[in-house]
C-alpha cells in the first residue's frame, strides 16, 4: 500500500515539477551558454553586457522561482487532495490516515530536495562556464584552504562541518516551512465557513509566533552581544583574540536553533496527525 | 423499461399477478423456464429481495416449481393453469356484477346487457 | 446473518449543534436501503462516518464488527453525491488506480459497462458531460465487489433516462450477501427497488420498516408515507 501511495503521488506530481525543471535546465544551459561564449570575445560590447546583465537577473529571478513554486505547488497539492474535493477519494483509501500523511509529507521533501540538488548543479555549471574551468587548476585549493581557516576562526568550526551544518539546516527549515502551512491548512478546514480564510489566519499566528520565539532564543544566546565583537574583529583590530565571542556563540546558537526547529516541526507534526485521524471536517 | 407498478400496493403481490398473467394468456407456457430472480429483477427495476419473494409465493400455489441446479420452471399441470384461470375470471366477473349493481342495474338486466353487447361485437 | 452496520448511541456534534442524536441501527447484509430523510436531517453526517470522513463525538459504530478505519475501507465502496475525481485523468488511468488499491475492483465490469455506453476510456473527465461523469462514477463504484455500497444521492439532478439506467446499473451490480445503502429525498423514482426504509430527520430515526410492510399496512406507497411524517 505504502508504496502504491507513494508511486500515484509521485506520478500526480511528476507533470508540473518536471515542467518547472525543464524550464528551469533551459535558463541554465541557455546561461551557461551565453557565458561560455562571452570568454570567447575579446573585445567588451554593450549589447553583449546587457545581455550578461540581463541573464543575471533573470537566473537570479527564476532561482527565487523555482523554489517558491515548488513550495506553493506542494503546499496547493496538500490542501487539494487532503481537503477539498478529492479529499473523498484520497480519505476513502483502505489506508491509515496517518500514512496518507507521511507519504505526502515525504514526498513534498523529496521533491523541495531535488529543487535545491538542481539549484547547486545549476550554479556549479554556472561557475564552471564562467571561469571556463579554471575552477580546477591548482590555485583554488589553495584559496579553499585561506578560506577554510577563515571559518574556524570566525566560527569555531570548518568549513566542511559548516556546509554539513547548513545542509541540515536547510532540510530542517525546509520541513518546518511545509509543515507550517499543512498544519495551517489542517486547522483552517476545522471550520465549517471561510476554511481558506481560517487557514490563512492560521499561518499568520503562527509566523509570528515562530518569529518572536526565534528572536528569543537568539537574545538567550548573547548573539546580539557577540555581533559586535565579531564585526570588531573583521574591522581587522587584531588585537581581539580569534575566537573570542564567535566560537563560543556560533556552535551555541546553531545548537539552540536546532532544537528549536526540530521542537516546531514535531509540534506541527502531532498537529496535524491528531487533526487528520480524529478531527476530519470535509465538506 | 420498468413495469407499470402500482405505488400502494405491496410490490411482490402484483408481480405475482402479472407473471399470473402471463400464464395465463400463455406468454409463459407450461413448463418453459422462468428468468432468474436477478434478471427479471432488473428487467422490472424492483429489488430482487421482492421478485423472490413473489417467486416463493408461486411456488407455494404451484405455478412455478424449481430445479435446485436449472432453475424455475412454470408448472405441466395445465388443470392448475385452467383452474387458476377460472378463478381469475371469477373474481373479475364477481367485481364487475357488484359494480353494475352499484350502478344500479337488476341482475336480469346485466346479463341482457351482457349478451347484447357481445351480439354487437360479432356482428 | 451478522449485521454488516451496528451502531449504538451514535452522536455527533459541533459545538452546540447536534446533527447526529443518539442513534442505534443495525443493517444487515442483503438488503437495498434507502436513508430517507429532508435537507439537514443528518444524512450525509451519517453516511461520512460510515466512511471514516467524519469521527463520532460519542457512541459506538461497527461495520462488520470492526471500528471504521482502513480494514471497513477495503469493504465500503462509496459514491458521493459530488465530483471526487481528478478531473485532468483519463477514464482508463482512474480504473488502473481504482484497480491498485482496492483488491475486489473488478476492471472488466468496469470496462463491459462503459463499452455498453460507448464511453471512450481513453477520454478525459473533464471532457466529459456532467450526466456522463456521474455515470462513470457510478460505475467506478459499482464495479467494486464490495460488502456494502453507499450512494449519496446517486439519481438527484438527473435527466429520467440516465435514472433508469442508474437503478439497472444497481440491481444488475447486485451480490445477495451484500447490501445497497441509497440516500436520497427522490423517493417516488427509487421505491421500487429498494426493500427496507430508514426515515431520518433532526439526527434522529423516526421510522425503520421493509416496504412491503409499509404498503401492506400503511396502504400507500413509501414516498407518500414520506410526505405525511415530515409534513413542513
Amino acid at each position: 500500500m505504502l508504496g502504491k501511495l507513494f508511486k500515484y503521488e509521485f506520478k500526480n506530481t511528476a507533470k508540473v515539477m518536471l515542467l518547472i525543471y525543464g524550464m528551469f535546465a533551459a535558463i541554465t544551459l541557455l546561461g551557461t551558454f551565453v557565458l561560455s561564449w562571452d570568454s570567447v570575445q575579446k573585445e567588451e560590447s554593450a549589447a553583449l553586457n546587457f545581455m550578461l546583465t540581463a541573464l543575471i537577473v533573470f537566473y537570479i529571478l527564476s532561482v527565487f522561482a523555482l523554489f517558491i513554486v515548488t513550495y506553493v505547488y506542494m503546499c496547493l497539492h496538500f490542501y487539494k487532495t487532503m481537503y477539498s474535493g478529492q479529499g473523498y477519494l484520497t480519505h476513502t483509501l483502505p489506508v491509515k490516515s496517518s500514512t496518507l500523511f507521511h507519504v505526502k509529507l515525504a514526498t513534498s521533501m523529496v521533491w523541495m530536495v531535488c529543487s535545491m540538488a538542481l539549484l547547486i548543479l545549476s550554479i556549479f555549471l554556472f561557475v564552471l562556464s564562467a571561469s571556463h574551468g579554471e575552477i580546477f587548476s591548482s590555485g583554488l585549493s589553495a584559496e579553499l584552504h585561506q578560506v577554510s581557516l577563515e571559518f574556524e576562526q570566525e566560527l569555531g568550526m570548518s568549513l566542511g562541518t559548516f556546509c554539513v551544518h547548513a545542509g541540515f539546516s536547510v532540510l530542517l527549515s525546509c520541513l518546518s516551512y511545509l509543515l507550517w502551512i499543512f498544519t495551517s491548512a489542517s486547522v483552517g478546514q476545522l471550520f465549517s465557513q471561510y476554511k481558506v480564510v481560517a487557514a490563512i489566519v492560521t499561518g499568520v499566528v503562527l509566523y509570528f509566533v515562530e518569529q518572536i520565539a526565534s528572536l528569543i532564543i537568539m537574545f538567550t544566546t548573547g548573539y546580539t552581544a557577540s555581533m559586535n565583537e565579531t564585526t570588531v574583529s573583521i574591522t581587522g583590530i587584531n588585537a581581539v583574540p580569534a575566537g573570542s565571542g564567535a566560537d563560543s556563540v556560533f556552535p551555541a546558537l546553531l545548537g539552540n536553533t536546532y532544537i528549536w526547529s526540530i521542537l516546531l516541526c514535531l509540534v506541527y507534526y502531532i498537529v496535524c496527525r491528531v487533526i487528520i485521524q480524529k478531527h476530519l471536517n470535509l465538506e | 423499461m420498468p413495469w407499470n407498478l402500482n405505488s400502494d400496493r405491496p410490490i411482490f403481490l402484483q408481480i405475482v399477478e402479472r407473471i399470473q398473467m402471463d400464464i395465463i394468456s400463455g406468454k409463459y407456457k407450461p413448463g418453459d423456464k422462468l428468468p432468474s430472480v436477478r434478471d427479471l429483477a432488473a428487467e422490472a427495476a424492483v429489488n430482487p429481495n421482492t421478485m423472490q419473494k413473489a417467486f416463493s409465493e408461486l411456488e407455494r400455489t404451484g405455478l412455478v416449481y424449481s430445479q435446485r441446479t436449472t432453475g424455475r420452471f412454470i408448472t405441466e399441470d395445465t388443470t392448475l393453469i385452467y383452474e387458476l384461470k377460472t378463478n381469475l375470471a371469477k373474481e373479475k366477473i364477481t367485481e364487475f356484477i357488484a359494480l353494475m349493481q352499484q350502478l344500479g342495474f337488476s341482475k336480469e338486466e346485466i346479463l341482457s346487457l351482457i349478451s347484447d353487447t357481445m351480439k354487437g361485437e360479432a356482428s | 446473518m451478522s449485521a454488516l452496520i451496528e451502531c449504538k448511541d451514535l452522536t455527533k456534534s459541533y459545538g452546540k449543534k447536534t446533527a447526529i442524536d443518539h442513534i442505534s441501527l443495525s443493517i444487515e447484509g442483503g438488503h437495498i436501503i434507502g436513508l430517507l430523510g429532508p435537507n439537514g436531517s443528518g444524512k450525509t453526517t451519517l453516511i461520512k462516518m460510515l466512511n471514516g470522513l467524519l469521527t463520532p463525538t460519542s457512541g459506538s459504530l461497527y461495520f462488520q464488527e470492526n471500528p471504521i478505519g482502513a480494514e471497513s475501507k477495503k469493504h465500503i465502496s462509496y459514491l458521493p453525491d459530488h465530483n471526487y475525481l481528478n478531473m485532468n485523468q483519463r477514464v482508463s488511468d482512474i480504473i488502473a488506480f481504482f484497480k491498485d488499491f482496492y483488491e475486489d475492483f473488478d476492471e472488466n465490469r468496469a470496462y463491459d459497462m462503459l463499452e455498453k455506453l460507448q464511453i471512450n476510456p481513453r477520454d478525459r473527465l473533464k471532457s466529459m458531460s456532467k450526466g456522463t461523469k456521474e455515470k462513470v462514477q457510478l460505475i467506478l463504484v459499482m464495479s467494486r465487489r464490495a460488502d456494502l455500497y453507499v450512494l449519496d444521492e446517486p439519481i438527484a439532478g438527473v435527466d429520467p433516462a440516465a435514472r433508469d439506467y442508474i437503478l439497472d446499473v444497481i440491481l444488475s451490480n447486485y451480490e445477495p450477501e451484500a447490501s445497497i445503502l441509497i440516500s436520497t429525498h427522490l423517493i417516488a423514482d427509487i421505491e421500487n427497488i429498494l426493500d427496507e426504509v430508514i426515515f431520518i430527520q433532526n439526527g434522529t430515526i423516526r421510522l425503520t420498516a421493509s416496504v412491503d410492510d409499509i404498503r401492506a399496512n400503511e396502504g400507500k406507497s413509501v414516498d407518500a408515507l414520506f410526505r405525511e411524517v415530515f409534513k413542513c
